[in-house]
C-alpha cells in the first residue's frame, strides 16, 4: 500500500520488492466531485454507486480527486485502522511535534505503513505515512 | 479541452511570482469548483479515495434539499392558510421562496466574501465548510427577520465562530448555531414571541402563529395540532425545522453515504427519549406531561440532532465520545425546554453546551485509551526461552 515514486529512467533500490505501474493522474475532471455521478472511483464513503460493482475493474491512476484541506470529517481513520490507537489524534501531535503526547498515544506502535489505508481514505488528503515519518525522524533526533 | 485552456489561460497572472499571486486562493476555489484538480500523489499510498471535502459537503447539501424544499412550502401554507384566501400550491411556492431565496443568497454572500478575504489573507486554500454553513443558517432562522439581521449574524459566526480559532476545522462551536444564538441574545423580538413564526404576522392582522413549545411554555395545553402534523411539519417554527420527516429522509441520505455519524444522531435522540419518559412520569407542568414521543418531533429537536449535533469539527471525535456526546445533547434539550421557560426551544442550547464540552469528553476518552494501553505494556513479559 505504500511506496515511492521514480522516473522512468531511475533506479530501484535495495529493499524494493514490488514494482508497480500506474497511470498518471495529471488531468482535470469538470463537476468531479458531484456525488453520485463519476462511479468509476472507489470510495470507503458510499457518496458513489461503486459499490454496486464489485467486480468492474477499477480505472485507478494517482490522481488526488481533491485538494489538500483541513481535517474536518471525524471516525473516518478509526474504520480503516485495526490498532488499539487514535490515529486521528496522533497524527494531530504529530503535527504540533508534542512529543509526550506523540510517545503516550503510540507513536512506538506504528510504523508509517500503518497509515496507507488512512493516506487513501483521508477526504481531507492529507499525508499520513509522512506525517508519521516526520514524526518518527523527531523523536529519534530527540530521544535517540 | 477548451474550458480547461481558457481558464489555465486566466490563471496565469495568479501563478507564483506573478502579479496577482496574492489572490491566487480566490481563484483556486472557483477553478477547483469547476474542475477536479490535476494532483497527483507525492508520498505515500499512490492511489486515493475519490472523497474529497467538497463531496463530502454536497453530500450534506443534498441531505438538506428535502428539508428546505418542505421550509419554502410550509412559509407559503402557514400564511395562505391562515389568510382564509383561496390559494394553489404555486402561490404557497413563490411566496416562501420570495421570503426565503433572499436569506440564502444574503447568507452565501456575507460568509463566502469572509472566507475568501481570510483565504487570501491567510494564504490557504477555501475550505468547502461554509457551503453547509452557509444554508443552514437560514434554515434555522425565523421567516420575517430582516435581511440585514441575517448578514449581521453570518458576519458575527464567521468572524467569531470560526476564524478567530483558526478556521474550518478549529472552531470549538458549530458556526450556525453560533449566528442562531447571536440574532437570538441580540434581536430578542425578532427570535422569539408568538409573532415572529409565521410570515407576516406582525404585519397582518389575523395572522399569527405560537410554536407548540412557546405555547406549552406559557401554560396553554389546547393544542390546535395533532401529532402527525408535528410529524409532516405542518406546524409554524423556524424554516426548516418543522417537518420531521423531511428531516428523517436527510438522515437517512447522511447515514447511507457515511456522511453524518449515526453514533450522535442515535445516541441523541436515546438521550431525548429517557429524559422525556422521565419526565412524563413525574408531569408536574404542560411541557413535562407532554408526551416524549411528541417531544422528538416538536421544534428544531430533530433538524438540530441531525444537522447540527452531528457537525463533526465542533462535535467529539472520538468514537466513545460520540456516543456520550450524543446522549447528553438529547437530555439537555429536553432539560432546558422544561426547567427554563424564557427559552422553550432547548435544543440550540443544548448543541452549543456539548460543542463546549465535546474537547473534555475527548479528553478523558483518549486518556482512558492512553492508560488502557500503559497497563497492557507494564505487564511482565512470559519469557519464552
Amino acid at each position: 500500500m505504500t511506496g515511492y515514486k521514480v522516473e522512468s529512467d531511475n533506479y530501484l533500490g535495495f529493499y524494493n520488492n514490488t514494482l508497480s505501474v500506474l497511470r498518471e493522474g495529471n488531468h482535470y475532471r469538470m463537476f468531479g466531485w458531484v456525488p453520485f455521478v463519476n462511479n468509476k472511483v472507489p470510495s470507503i464513503y458510499k457518496t458513489s454507486f461503486s459499490w454496486l460493482f464489485p467486480n468492474k475493474k477499477y480505472d485507478l491512476d494517482t490522481n488526488l480527486n481533491g485538494e489538500e484541506r483541513a481535517l474536518v470529517v471525524t471516525g473516518e481513520m478509526e474504520k480503516v485502522f485495526p490498532m488499539d490507537i487514535l490515529p486521528m489524534q496522533l497524527l494531530k501531535e504529530c503535527m504540533a511535534g508534542n512529543i509526550e503526547k506523540m510517545e503516550s498515544l503510540g507513536i512506538y506502535e506504528v510504523a508509517p505503513e500503518d497509515f496507507s489505508l488512512i493516506d487513501y481514505s483521508s477526504s481531507s488528503k492529507i499525508e499520513a505515512q509522512y506525517i508519521i515519518r516526520k514524526g518518527l525522524d523527531l523523536m529519534i533526533s530527540e530521544v535517540g | 479541452m477548451n474550458i480547461r485552456n481558457t481558464i489555465d489561460n486566466l490563471k496565469k497572472p495568479f501563478n507564483r511570482g506573478e502579479k496577482w499571486e496574492k489572490f491566487a486562493p480566490a481563484f483556486n476555489a472557483l477553478d477547483t469548483f469547476l474542475f477536479v484538480p490535476n494532483h497527483t500523489t507525492k508520498h505515500g499510498a499512490h492511489i486515493r479515495d475519490a472523497v474529497d471535502l467538497k463531496r463530502t459537503m454536497i453530500t450534506v447539501i443534498l441531505a438538506l434539499l428535502p428539508a428546505l424544499f418542505y421550509g419554502i412550502y410550509n412559509t407559503g401554507y402557514q400564511y395562505f392558510s391562515q389568510l382564509n384566501v383561496d390559494y394553489t400550491f404555486v402561490d404557497v411556492m413563490l411566496h416562501g421562496s420570495t421570503k426565503i431565496v433572499p436569506m440564502i443568497a444574503v447568507s452565501y454572500i456575507v460568509g463566502l466574501a469572509i472566507e475568501f478575504a481570510f483565504a487570501v489573507f491567510r494564504g490557504h486554500e477555501v475550505n468547502e465548510g461554509y457551503l453547509v454553513t452557509g444554508l443552514l443558517i437560514p434554515m434555522i432562522m425565523p421567516v420575517d427577520i430582516p435581511l440585514w439581521m441575517v448578514g449581521l449574524s453570518v458576519a458575527f459566526a464567521v468572524f467569531i465562530g470560526k476564524e478567530a480559532f483558526g478556521g474550518t476545522g478549529m472552531n470549538i462551536l458549530n458556526p450556525a448555531l453560533t449566528a442562531r444564538a447571536f440574532a437570538f441574545f441580540a434581536y430578542p423580538t425578532y427570535m422569539s414571541g408568538n409573532q415572529v413564526w409565521v410570515s407576516e404576522a406582525s404585519n397582518v392582522d389575523g395572522v399569527s402563529g405560537e410554536t407548540i413549545l412557546g405555547m406549552l411554555a406559557s401554560g396553554d395545553s389546547s393544542l390546535p395540532y395533532q401529532p402527525m402534523d408535528m410529524f409532516m411539519g405542518s406546524i409554524p417554527g423556524s424554516i426548516a425545522e418543522t417537518s420531521t420527516l423531511m428531516v428523517l429522509i436527510g438522515a437517512i441520505v447522511l447515514i447511507y453515504t457515511g456522511v453524518g455519524s449515526w453514533r450522535i444522531m442515535l445516541g441523541s435522540v436515546i438521550g431525548a427519549a429517557i429524559t422525556g419518559m422521565l419526565f412524563n412520569l413525574w408531569g408536574v407542568n404542560e411541557l413535562m406531561s407532554f408526551s416524549w414521543t411528541n417531544h422528538l418531533m416538536v421544534g428544531g429537536f430533530a433538524f438540530g440532532v441531525v444537522f447540527m449535533a452531528t457537525d463533526p469539527v465542533s462535535a467529539a471525535q472520538t468514537v466513545k465520545g460520540k456516543w456520550i456526546y450524543g446522549l447528553l445533547v438529547g437530555l439537555f434539550c429536553i432539560l432546558i425546554r422544561v426547567f427554563n421557560p424564557a427559552y422553550p426551544e432547548g435544543v440550540m442550547l443544548a448543541i452549543l453546551l456539548m460543542n463546549v464540552f465535546a474537547p473534555t469528553i475527548d479528553h478523558y476518552v483518549i486518556e482512558s485509551n492512553v492508560k488502557r494501553r500503559l497497563n497492557r505494556s507494564n505487564k511482565p513479559i512470559v519469557n519464552i526461552a
